[in-house]
């Protein structure tokens, strides 16, 4: 027990959870900018998913972990169309068509995989992205160690905060994608182009899950297995709700589900004596507690879920 | 608008079912000729074929049985829960003579679906019990697999502690895990085991830091029985630089100088054993097990281990196949 108030467990814990945080942060970073234009994406799953696998392709057919990452985007954007041609083009139910995506992802990396690589005994290994040390910052004392020599994917997630802050809020483009989610037919009568920015966000929230799934296969290991994602995606929808739907905010839910699924696994490792049910309850406790009017009110874009149709 | 919209949908769903099927279900029909009896065998699995680890074992075990006996036995990977006893009814249905249902979780849709197909023979993989006239259970007896881990373990430790990583408490996983910690304290009674449950097969992140956090708490060894999660415990153990052990699959070569042994389950051997004697007639409706006396678990050693510690392990084999260890308590 003595073993868990100590200043290096606390550290390792804080690497750890920056290491959880980073696939739901990038993954609900994305599926933000399309809930805010009004398409709901619960496929970001299967966006991860074959992100994670065509970022394993990209990097064994060139040996680069960077064309492994376009590749990975590639993949997202190939799934986040059909989700957005089913939903956006043809008005299909959003769930609905999210569910098809997962599924189809599923499938479909596990036939790319094999019909790649065969069915193998030991994975195949690809080049992955290796730890990258902050000058300067590196050299702190006991933090910077573990801190700032992380793979340069774990830096770009923290800066995209930030960055979608910024285009959110700052720019006309995120003027147009808010407007489009609160009131897609008033957009529509200042000239906005109601289909063009549902589309052009759906696609970002492949592009984003993408990289997420490429995080997990590039950035943590460096290869694919079959279902690795496994379930993050739908952290990651609950993580867009959770933070309201806001950058800094959905930092703070990636955070906290990070934290608590490092903790639960650290804390089972020390061995407290307490049943490890308790640890693996923790997670979601959190998420119900925070769900649970903690975070206060959260209101859904208005015209979340609702398909337009010019008239 | 609407019937494009249908149809569309329609299309994307026959394609996602096309891949999510294809390449998991296979027709093999028997055809070897000049033979007087064509067996239909099915093998029902419940993940993919290529996991490195329990599923991947079963298909082996379909190759060997081909190889060996010249049958061609069909396989289904992927059935979920839900659709147990659909899949298994439909092989009753069209009269196959043996199937597996790999693992225990099979059970009660095995108990319920079996009466109605007498001339089915329905074998339960991991399963202890039988019932007349037409389900038997065969398993390994894994906790001799995790016993030997334990003193391989016990035995190159110099931390004294060792993590060892389940994936569900389900009596067999535990059953490892205890084994494993009993075979360590055998070896040295001060020797302290983390035991911790990730919850899933094939959650490879969790794996990893879960390793992380056993070898950040001074675990020096660490060993896995999760299918794929196991891989990302090694990769933690690589990172860390400490030991780990290879389980069910040879996974030595998965990271050299970090996977010191790997205890081998010849899975194969005991779908060959079954096989052969469901043809001689001599199958029963009972539960048979498995283990180093059988043949079905194995050593794979690298050169990263002493020959006094290899032979001390042996020893423990030895044990192990006279019946001289006892099993964990439940």
């Amino acid at each position: 027990m003595e073993q868990i108030f100590t200043l290096g467990f606390f550290i390792t814990l804080l690497a750890a959870t920056i290491r959880l945080s980073v696939p739901i942060l990038l993954a609900a970073l994305g599926g933000m900018f399309s809930e805010r234009s009004g398409v709901i994406n619960i496929g970001l799953e299967g966006m991860m998913l074959i992100g994670a696998l065509f970022g394993v392709i990209g990097s064994y057919v060139t040996g680069s972990p960077w064309i492994g990452i376009l590749f990975a985007i590639g993949g997202g954007i190939l799934l986040a169309l059909i989700h957005a041609y089913m939903t956006v083009s043809l008005g299909v139910d959003h769930v609905v068509t999210g569910i098809a995506v997962n599924i189809l992802s599923v499938g479909l990396t596990s036939f790319i995989f094999r019909a790649m690589f065969g069915i193998t005994t030991t994975p195949v290994k690809v080049n992955a992205f290796k730890p990258l040390a902050i000058p300067g910052l590196k050299d702190l004392p006991l933090i910077g160690p573990i801190l700032f020599q992380q793979n340069i994917l774990v830096y770009l997630a923290f800066l995209l905060v930030p960055l979608a802050s910024l285009i959110l809020y700052r720019t006309s483009w995120g003027l147009a994608i808010r407007t489009v989610g609160e009131h897609p037919k008033a957009a529509d009568t200042v000239g906005i182009n109601v289909v063009k920015i549902r589309y052009l966000c759906v696609l970002l929230s492949g592009i984003f899950a993408g990289v997420a799934g490429a995080f997990l296969s590039l950035g943590q290991f460096n290869m694919f297995v079959d279902n690795m994602v496994s379930g993050r995606g739908f952290i990651a929808v609950a993580a867009v709700i959770f933070g309201k739907w806001k950058p800094s905010g959905i930092l703070a839910a990636s955070l906290i589900f990070g934290l608590a699924d490092a903790l639960q696994i650290r804390l089972q490792a020390v061995g407290t004596g307490i049943p490890y049910q308790v640890f693996l309850m923790l997670p979601y406790i959190v998420t119900v507690i925070a769900m649970s009017g903690l975070v206060g009110k959260t209101t859904a874009p208005a015209a979340l879920g609702k398909s337009y149709e010019k008239n | 608008m609407k019937r494009k919209i249908f149809s569309v949908l329609a299309v994307l769903l026959v394609v996602s079912l096309i891949f999510s099927l294809a390449g998991c279900a296979k027709n093999e029909e028997p055809k070897k000729e000049g033979e007087a009896k064509k067996y239909k065998i099915a093998l029902v699995l419940p993940g993919p074929i290529n996991d490195q680890g329990w599923n991947a074992t079963a298909y082996a075990g379909l190759q060997l049985v081909k190889k060996d006996l010249g049958i061609d036995m069909e396989y289904i990977e992927n059935v979920q829960q839900a659709d147990f006893e659909a899949t298994l009814r439909d092989y009753g249905e069209k009269g196959y003579d043996l199937v597996f249902a790999h693992g225990v979780q099979f059970t009660d849709a095995v108990n319920k679906v079996a009466p109605q197909y007498p001339k089915t023979f329905f074998m339960v993989i991991n399963s202890d019990q039988g019932k007349a006239p037409n389900i038997g259970g065969i398993g390994i007896r894994e906790w001799e697999g995790g016993y030997v881990a334990g003193t391989i373990a016990g035995l190159i430790t110099k931390t004294k502690k060792l993590g060892a990583i389940g994936s569900f408490p389900f009596p067999v996983i535990k059953g490892t895990l205890d084994a494993f910690e009993n075979a360590a304290k055998a070896v040295d009674p001060s020797i302290k085991v983390m035991k911790t449950y990730v919850n899933s097969w094939e959650d490879i992140q969790k794996g990893k830091e879960t390793a992380l956090a056993m070898a950040e708490n001074g675990a020096d060894v660490l060993f896995c029985s999760a299918n794929q999660v196991g891989l990302g415990s090694i990769e933690a153990a690589k990172m860390k630089g400490v030991k780990a052990i290879g389980y069910i699959a040879p996974q030595n070569e998965v990271a050299p100088g970090t996977v010191v042994a790997s205890v081998l389950y010849k899975t194969p051997n005991l779908f060959k054993w079954v096989v052969e004697q469901f043809i001689a007639g001599k199958l029963e409706p009972k539960g048979y097990s498995q283990g180093w006396a059988e043949g079905v678990l194995e050593m794979d050693w690298t050169d990263e281990v002493p020959q006094e510690v290899k032979d001390k392990v042996n020893a423990v084999i030895e044990d192990l196949k006279a019946g001289k260890i006892a099993p964990p308590k439940p």
